[in-house]
């Protein structure tokens, strides 16, 4: 099995960092991006198999990223510290793959990663 | 509407000393002015008595020389009945001049002689007739005229139109053993008409003079009333004539002290009436008046009580709100920065499990286990904060209790040594709520109940329906609250516990009344909690508090 890319964007250090430690150990190879205009960059960019995003960020944030990319975008999954019921529809609307609220389990992120990567293959 | 409740207030505020106030004047004043009068009028009685008694001494003293005038012709007839060789005649010449003058007189010369008194001759009205013996009250006055020396008089004899009174004389004014007797009609009407009764204190008193010391209608000489006795205030003195004693009595035509003057009384009288209704009407009006402002101010007042205690409710509820929603947005704050953190000490944690040896994972994992419960509390802390934050419109849905009840106990079970009881449940129509917030505030008094009964006890979950609600309660058999606590309980922040931030009875709270219904606390110190929910059947509009 090749090694699928995934990009992860998060404002937050140590969220990106831990992410990347989680899903470098899992066998992907991961390209980081520390605001939403750094992450729309590196989506149009490159051939990412899963974005895993976080979607309060300075810049562009991470629904307006996903609006922006155009077709066919990867399969993105979208996290959030707000849970906030009218962000999580945008987020839907906006075609997200689906929508984490944090803290999550890590197994679960695993899982839904995994399952993107599949369905994008 | 305002004076209607002016009027109602009024009464109910005037004391009864006040409000027979205006009576008791008039009562005080109606007797003073009665008073007065009596007093008034009893000295008007005394100065007209005292007139009437002047006047009456001045008519007796008339009266009395009127009187005395008879002697004084009797002495002559006398002196005459005693003269040279033939008496009777000089006696019946003296007689007649009299006659002539009184013309309804009879005069006459009686002697005696042994027992019988005979009439020598007679001059004047032929009422007596020479040759007759004197008899009876006649004889009887001129008996004692014979032995006295006086004039005496008979009283009035016979009656109606032929009355009359008889007058004697005997010596020394006569002749041994002779009397003169006179004899004058009497017409009481006719007396007024004379010279005498027409004289001054006669126009301004009614009189009558009686030939008795009693007032003996047959013994009446004079009257100047036209109804005898007199009535009244009469004045009475008794004058001597011919040895007897008469009764002049003497009323007033009119009030001697004046007319003006003896209507005083009355004028003092009806003044005083007058005064006593006209200040007793005034305090009344004053004091309806004064009951009048005295109720407006009550109600004034109230209405201004109501206003400021409405205004410092509003104020109070204003002040409630926005401290809530203050908290609100630090608890959202806190709540989501929370999140990040968590989200990463998560990750880590995950990041050194996979990172240890099997060894390790002997070793380290039960503290592990215990980093990643902490999280979880740490979690639970967030998402109610963050759920007291929230404050979301209920939404309207059939919600069917039983399965409500199940669903909460699904995902909070209880805990080893709780038994849960139901009672009522089934068969109750669902309610137009907000499913999952009333599984929120289940959820949050379910765990409420298993934390206060520390290990053992039992749950009572009871549904009834009300009218136009439906009755949710939730009792433990725990240890109960004191009343403080009870008071507290549904404050935000507020807690007793070792753990939790006292936040899931204040969401509770919201979500109850933002379904438009109710929630109470009924606790006993060591006997348990029973919380008593009540939603009404159909959504109702609740203002949020946002």
């Amino acid at each position: 099995m090749s090694a699928v890319d995934v990009l992860v964007a998060d404002d937050e250090l140590g969220m990106r960092e831990t992410l990347i430690d989680i899903l470098e150990g899992s066998g992907y190879v991961v390209t980081e991006a520390a605001d939403g205009d750094a992450a729309l960059d590196a989506i149009r960019r490159g051939h990412y198999g899963v974005v895993v995003m976080d979607i309060r960020m300075p810049g562009r944030d991470g629904v307006t990223v996903l609006r922006e990319v155009g077709a066919p975008p990867p399969p993105v999954i979208l996290m959030t510290a707000y849970a906030n019921q009218a962000q999580i529809r945008e987020a839907h609307r906006a075609n997200a793959f689906a929508v984490l609220s944090k803290p999550f389990p890590v197994p679960q992120l695993l899982g839904l990663v995994a399952s993107a990567t599949g369905a994008a293959a | 509407m305002a004076d209607d409740r002016a009027e109602g207030r009024g009464a109910s505020r005037r004391d009864g000393a006040s409000r027979w106030l205006p009576a008791a004047v008039l009562g005080v004043l109606v007797v003073v002015a009665f008073g007065v009068f009596l007093t008034v009028r009893r000295a008007v009685d005394d100065q007209n008595g005292r007139i009437l008694r002047e006047r009456t001494g001045e008519i007796g003293l008339l009266l009395k020389s009127a009187v005395g005038e008879i002697p004084a012709t009797m002495s002559a007839l006398g002196v005459a009945s005693r003269l040279g060789a033939a008496p009777d005649q000089a006696f019946l010449h003296e007689a007649r001049q009299q006659t002539a003058i009184a013309r309804t007189e009879s005069i006459a010369l009686v002697r005696r002689s042994g027992s019988r008194l005979t009439v020598a001759a007679v001059a004047g009205l032929p009422t007596i007739a020479p040759g007759d013996v004197l008899t009876g009250a006649r004889a009887a006055a001129v008996q004692r005229a014979l032995t006295s020396g006086q004039v005496v008089s008979t009283r009035v004899l016979g009656s109606g139109q032929t009355r009359v009174i008889g007058f004697a004389l005997g010596p020394p004014a006569t002749a041994p053993g002779t009397a003169i007797y006179l004899q004058s009609p009497i017409d009481p009407a006719a007396a007024a008409q004379g010279q005498v009764a027409q004289q001054r204190p006669f126009d301004e008193l009614s009189v009558a003079l009686y030939a008795t010391p009693r007032a003996d209608p047959s013994q009446l000489v004079l009257a100047t009333a036209k109804t005898t006795p007199l009535h009244g205030q009469v004045a009475r003195q008794e004058i001597a004539v011919g040895g007897r004693k008469w009764l002049l009595a003497a009323g007033a035509r009119q009030p001697l002290v004046g007319t003006f003057a003896n209507d005083v009384p009355w004028v003092i009288l009806a003044v005083g009436l007058v005064i006593a209704l006209v200040s007793s009407g005034v305090m009344v009006v004053f004091q309806r008046r004064r009951d009048y402002a005295l109720a407006l101010v009550d109600v004034r007042t109230a209405e201004l009580e109501r206003s400021m205690s409405d205004l410092s409710e509003t104020q109070a509820r204003l002040v409630f709100q926005e401290r809530l929603a203050a908290i609100g947005q630090v608890a959202a704050a806190v709540g989501h920065e929370l999140r990040n953190p968590l989200g990463v000490l998560t990750n880590t944690l995950y990041l050194i499990r996979s990172g240890l040896a099997d060894d390790e994972q002997a070793r380290l994992g039960r503290h592990l286990d215990r980093a990643d419960r902490e999280i979880g509390v740490a979690v639970v802390i967030v998402e109610s904060l963050l759920e007291f934050a929230r404050a979301r419109d209920p939404l309207d849905e059939p919600v069917d209790v039983a399965d409500l009840v199940e669903e909460s106990l699904s995902v909070a079970p209880p805990p080893d040594g709780v038994d849960v009881v139901q009672i009522g449940l089934d068969g109750i129509e669902p309610i137009h709520a907000d499913h999952q917030q009333l599984r929120q505030v289940l959820l949050n008094l379910l765990t409420n109940s298993y934390q206060a009964m520390s290990g053992e006890g039992v749950v009572t979950i009871q549904a009834k329906r009300r009218a136009s609600a439906l009755e949710l309660r939730v009792s433990d058999t725990g240890t109960g609250m004191d009343e403080d606590t009870a008071n507290h309980v549904f404050d935000a922040f507020f807690t007793r516990k070792a753990k939790g931030i006292g936040l899931g009875l204040a969401v509770t709270k919201r979500i109850v009344e933002a379904h438009g219904g109710t929630i109470a606390a009924e606790s006993t110190l060591g006997v348990g909690t029973t919380f008593v929910i009540s939603i009404p059947l159909e959504r109702v509009a609740v203002e949020v508090r946002s």
